[in-house]
């Protein structure tokens, strides 16, 4: 049966001569096409895109939709990810023509309202921060730690200290944070997480040397575990001539509750496709705006957005200090105002309580796996809890089966193998918008996994076995790659 | 599968077959179970230099990526292309078909740092920890 | 509050079975010196409604381009956005889903990906395709450090003045930490010229950067220009980036006919919104020959147990979260949802459709250039043939054209002025399919009156 589970592809639904949507009527009277483009210029072999009525295209696509788990269908569970809900609400207002018709070379007297919104959101993120400046321009959380770390290097540069170039990560970081120091023209020194799961203080000092140029720091961290050091982490950094940075991604955690900016940080990204709940549209878009201190504020990118005493908004690109430009145009502003909605459905109260509630239903699904998953750091979780499926691996059943299973069992797994330090890891973020029924069933589910493991191992490691797939073979597409369907393009 | 008593370890799961001022190197049945589906190998031309513990190539899962460290500096003089084709063989038969490079050794004193047999699975107990 | 369904009894209950006795013991782990001991200065809670309203107010404060004849252009185009699109692309299991890593439960978005991936290689003529970058700039920055990469003892790279300015500067941001020489090549008779780019190519390029059509809308000589960098031994012969509006390719030899190593461009076109910049979405393309250095997530076709297809993440151990400091790019989250609708776009308009957008757009431009030539005054600034887009030279500083074009009810084209200090009588007009000829009409008109009063606005 499987096999009629899964789509066809859109090529092999084509049919030639079949039309879709039809583009607007040409004008009449217009010059040919020949005349307008020289031969040689011209196209020889047809693109040979895909010919298919409209309907068929819906269906298709429809079709290929209902072969996913997203937030509006499933527990979505995947540590470090976020996957709140997505208010509709958000992308209503987000899509107003005034705002989805708008050039992004249209004067600024012309884009009032857009820079309007860009301007009350920069206001926000500051506060929300407790870092008084911010860019809107990254255009996902890694551009946004390119950016602060191209800012990192042009505030020691000005200072003539091209010695340092080294920055610190912890052992227990996203990938992202180390690779965006390469692109920006850093080396990397990882620091080692100590018993607890955190910094270890001593390893910090032994890394610190003339040429640490600052240090990345996720906070909470990738365990879930917020950083208890921070103030001297940031304090030893500070000592030394260097700038500490924050990776954003777990700011849902603390929204209200205590801020990067008072804590000791320089410069911060967040994800506001995380934490300001914009969707994730199967892998983006996202935004990933800075908040910086007025030290660093004079080497964020341009433009960036003022406001006269008249109440008049204007782009300015008079920074000379300032490291350029990261992406073209404004940014991915679409996002931008979906996090603004969302911030104004919430309000100082409310946005505190997100966070609330986000530590509280990680703690309650700790509460309810503890024992029957290894906890392999016992500090207090924030809004994500790291398990270590180390208990179930005595009976050769590993965390990826364990994923599997839970697919079977209707819900989207947990991220897995990460953070790096913790074998076997098993990630959980529940967020703030599921009700306890939803993780209820979740410790339950995970409950009985725990119990298949030992009787039933052969049950994971053959699942999944109800989707439109079973396990699929990840090695073979490396070793013989197809990536374009029915081979490649006409050359 | 047993491991040879006869060839050297390396602490980064290599092995080393030394004949005369010829190291063969290759990577350990652990290195091949820690890695589970291998995907790719990256070896150096012909001709390259080793330098002793820096790598000389990668190798990959469809998960992870590991450098493959110089046991010893020297030329590298053969390269065992087959693997590239067939990564089966170093799964199979990671001691012998799944040999990866032959170096000509330049400073034989480096031989003194690589560990027995009993050594590297004395430390491989260890690692279980 | 909004958005958390708990109760006061649920709140009880979990804090009962956590061991804690209140909301504020959860965050025991954070230092109380620390804690943040007033609200937030934010604004105040807002209805629904509210907000609804507010965005209603600021969306009427922005220039809309389809409330008015329009022929800015320059990168982001007024172009028709079919109804499906919207419809589809709102689906919650597309939108809602996140980057496909347990492929058994992603296959909606992997497949959608892998036919994204071949849609666009058709288009390019390309091997390989990426699932998407944040838009045409940064994939251009990320072009030049993958040629860098593969190039590696390479120490400068040449890149036209045709290729957007935006574009340009987001590289030179990309650049400055990196040991690698940002040329630019002049144009001519708005293209690059062939003895302008051999001229500088050395032993130490890494790549040679060019647009078509470019910026100023002209239609580079990629065959040639491929054809010069051919003749180059491979040692010493750079990549060649091409960027390319994905609509022209309907009717334009793609680069990857003319040996191109990387074609890439901004999708805005295929379906998306202009909406202030973004979210667009960045294609990338590349040969099969350098899989293990292209940026981004890549979807590939597999089997599952049973031996049926399916669709995986593949050559992951590129990225980011794998090889991290020595990955050739740092990009995670990219722009799956507008490359997604790209795809949508390419598949319902498909071969006749995308075709027919294009020599709409093209033949318009032709007619309203020679159109609006005729005008006194007004003269083209380029000889070289041209696409979409094309400037012409006014006999007043465009900048005020532009202000008096408004006053007529038309949005007219670019300013070069904003961009090229030396060109601010020069003024870049795009025709997309939906220009028609009463925009057109409009548009002489006032742009006569405009050149009849220039002396007058000339004195401004």
């Amino acid at each position: 049966m499987s096999t009629h589970r899964t789509a066809s592809t859109i090529f092999e639904i084509s049919r030639p001569g079949r039309r879709g949507i039809l583009p607007p009527t040409c004008e009449p009277g217009l010059p040919g096409i020949d005349s307008c483009i020289p031969g040689h210029l011209r196209r020889q072999v047809p693109a040979e895109l895909p010919e298919v009525s409209e309907l068929d295209g819906i269906r298709h696509y429809t079709r290929m939709s209902t072969l996913n788990f997203a937030i509006d269908n499933t527990f979505y569970p995947l540590g470090s990810c976020t996957m709140k809900y997505n208010p509709r609400l958000n992308e209503v207002a987000a899509s107003k023509p005034g705002f989805t018709h708008s050039h992004p070379l249209a004067r600024a007297e012309e884009v009032q309202g857009f820079l309007e919104a860009m301007h009350a959101l920069e206001l926000i993120l500051a506060e929300v921060s407790g870092l008084p400046h911010v860019s809107l321009q990254p255009a996902a959380g890694a551009h946004g730690e390119l950016t602060a770390l191209m800012m990192i290097r042009a505030y020691h540069l000005e200072r003539g200290a091209r010695e340092r170039e080294v920055i610190l990560i912890p052992d227990s970081a996203h990938g992202t944070n180390p690779s965006s120091c390469t692109i920006a023209g850093f080396r990397t020194r990882e620091v080692k997480s100590g018993k607890d799961g955190t910094v270890d203080m001593d390893d910090l000092r032994a890394k610190m040397d003339p040429e640490v140029a600052g240090m990345m720091i996720t906070n909470p961290n990738t365990l879930g575990i917020f950083e208890p050091n921070i103030q001297e982490i940031s304090s030893i950094l500070h000592a030394a001539g260097g700038l500490l940075y924050m990776d954003g991604a777990n700011m849902n955690a603390i929204l209200g509750i205590a801020r990067p900016g008072d804590f000791g940080v320089d410069v911060m990204h967040y994800n506001l496709h995380k934490t300001f709940s914009t969707p994730h549209g199967g892998g983006g878009p996202g935004a990933g705006p800075i908040a910086v201190t007025n030290t660093l504020e004079p080497y964020l990118p341009v433009p960036r957005v003022v406001r006269s005493r008249d109440g008049k908004f204007s782009l300015s690109e008079n920074h000379p200090r300032s490291i350029g430009k990261v992406r073209s145009y404004f940014g991915n502003s679409g996002i931008l105002l979906r996090a603004l909605a969302y911030a104004w459905a919430h309000g100082p109260a409310d946005l505190r309580a997100v966070s609330e509630h986000a530590v509280l239903n990680a703690n309650y699904i700790r509460a309810g796996l503890d024992g029957a998953y290894h906890l392999p750091y016992g500090a207090p979780s924030m809004h994500e809890v790291v398990f270590s499926a180390k208990i179930q691996k005595q009976f050769s059943v590993r965390a990826l089966d364990i994923a599997k299973r839970l697919c079977d069992l209707g819900f989207h797994p947990p991220t897995i193998y990460f953070p790096l330090i913790v074998s076997e890891a098993l990630m959980i973020e529940p967020t703030e918008t599921e009700s306890k029924e939803t993780l209820d069933q979740f410790i339950q589910a995970m409950l009985q996994i725990a119990r298949e493991s030992e009787t039933k191992p052969e049950l994971l490691h053959n699942a999944p076995v109800t989707l439109p797939v079973k396990r699929l073979d990840e090695v073979n597409a490396v070793k013989t790659p197809v990536l374009t369907c029915c081979g490649t393009s006409p050359q | 599968m047993s491991r040879p008593a006869n060839l050297k370890y390396t602490r980064s799961h290599e092995w080393v077959r030394v004949e005369g001022d010829v190291a063969t190197v290759g990577i350990t049945d652990h290195a091949v179970e820690q890695l589970s589906d291998l995907a790719f190998v990256d070896l150096p031309r012909k001709g390259a230099k080793a330098e002793k513990d820096q790598r000389f190539g990668e190798i990959e899962s469809t998960k992870s990526v590991s450098d493959l460290i110089a046991p010893l500096s020297g030329e590298i003089f053969d390269v065992n292309t087959e693997v590239i084709e067939n990564l089966q063989l170093i799964s199979l038969s990671p001691f012998d078909e799944g040999w990866l490079i032959r170096v000509r050794i330049s400073n034989p004193a480096e031989l003194k740092s690589l560990l027995s047999a009993e050594d590297y699975a004395e430390q491989l107990k260890h690692e279980e920890h | 509050m909004p958005y958390t369904p708990h109760t006061p009894q649920d709140r009880e209950e979990m804090l009962k079975a956590i061991g804690l006795e209140k909301m504020e013991d959860l965050f025991r782990g954070v230092p109380k010196a620390i804690r943040l001991d007033r609200p937030l200065n934010i604004p105040s809670r807002k209805s629904e409604a509210e907000i609804l309203g507010e965005f209603e107010r600021m969306a009427s404060k922005n220039l809309r381009l389809d409330s008015r004849p329009s022929f800015l252009g320059a990168g982001s185009y007024n172009r028709f956005v079919p109804a499906a699109i919207d419809y589809l692309a709102s689906r919650g299991e597309f939108n809602t889903a996140y980057t496909p890593y347990q492929p058994e439960v992603s296959q909606g978005t992997l497949q959608a990906i892998f036919e994204y991936q071949t849609l666009i290689c058709r288009l390019t003529g390309m091997e390989i395709s990426n699932a998407s970058m944040y838009e045409a700039g940064t994939a251009v920055a990320e072009s030049v450090l993958m040629a860098h990469a593969i190039r590696d003892s390479s120490k400068k790279v040449l890149v036209s003045e045709g290729v957007h300015p935006e574009y340009r500067r987001v590289l030179e941001t990309y650049l400055r930490n990196h040991p690698l020489e940002l040329v630019t090549i002049p144009i001519s008779e708005g293209v690059t010229q062939l003895n302008a780019i051999e001229g500088q190519i050395g032993l130490d390029t890494a790549a040679v950067v060019i647009q078509s059509p470019n910026f100023f809308g002209s239609i580079e000589d990629g065959p040639a220009i491929g054809k010069l960098l051919q003749s180059k031994p491979e040692e010493a012969r750079p990549f060649f980036v091409v960027v390319a509006d994905p609509v022209s390719l309907a009717l334009l030899e793609p680069p990857g006919a003319y040996g191109a190593n990387i074609a890439l461009g901004d999708g805005q076109p295929l379906g998306n919104y202009p909406a202030y910049g973004g979210p667009t979405f960045g294609y990338f393309t590349t040969r099969m020959t350098h899989v293990r250095k292209v940026p981004g997530r890549i979807v590939g076709e597999t089997k599952d147990r049973d031996g049926n297809r399916g669709y995986v993440l593949t050559f992951q151990t590129r990225e980011q979260h794998i090889r991290r400091e020595r990955a050739t790019s740092n990009i995670c989250t990219n722009q799956g949802l507008l490359s997604l609708r790209g795809a949508m776009y390419l598949s319902l308009l498909g071969e006749a459709g995308l075709r027919e957008v294009a020599e709409a757009s093209v033949r318009m431009a032709h007619h309203a250039h020679a159109r609006l030539t005729q005008i006194p005054g007004v003269k083209a600034v380029f000889q070289a043939p041209f696409f979409f887009e094309f400037a012409l030279r006014l006999p007043v500083d465009a900048e005020h054209a532009y202000d008096h074009l408004a006053l007529h009810g038309i949005t007219g084209g670019l300013p070069l002025g904003r961009y090229f200090p030396e060109r601010r009588h020069e003024m870049l007009f795009a025709c997309t399919e939906l220009t028609r000829l009463e925009h057109l009409e409009h548009l002489t008109i006032a742009l006569k009156e405009i050149c009849q009063r220039a002396p007058a606005l000339a004195s401004h």
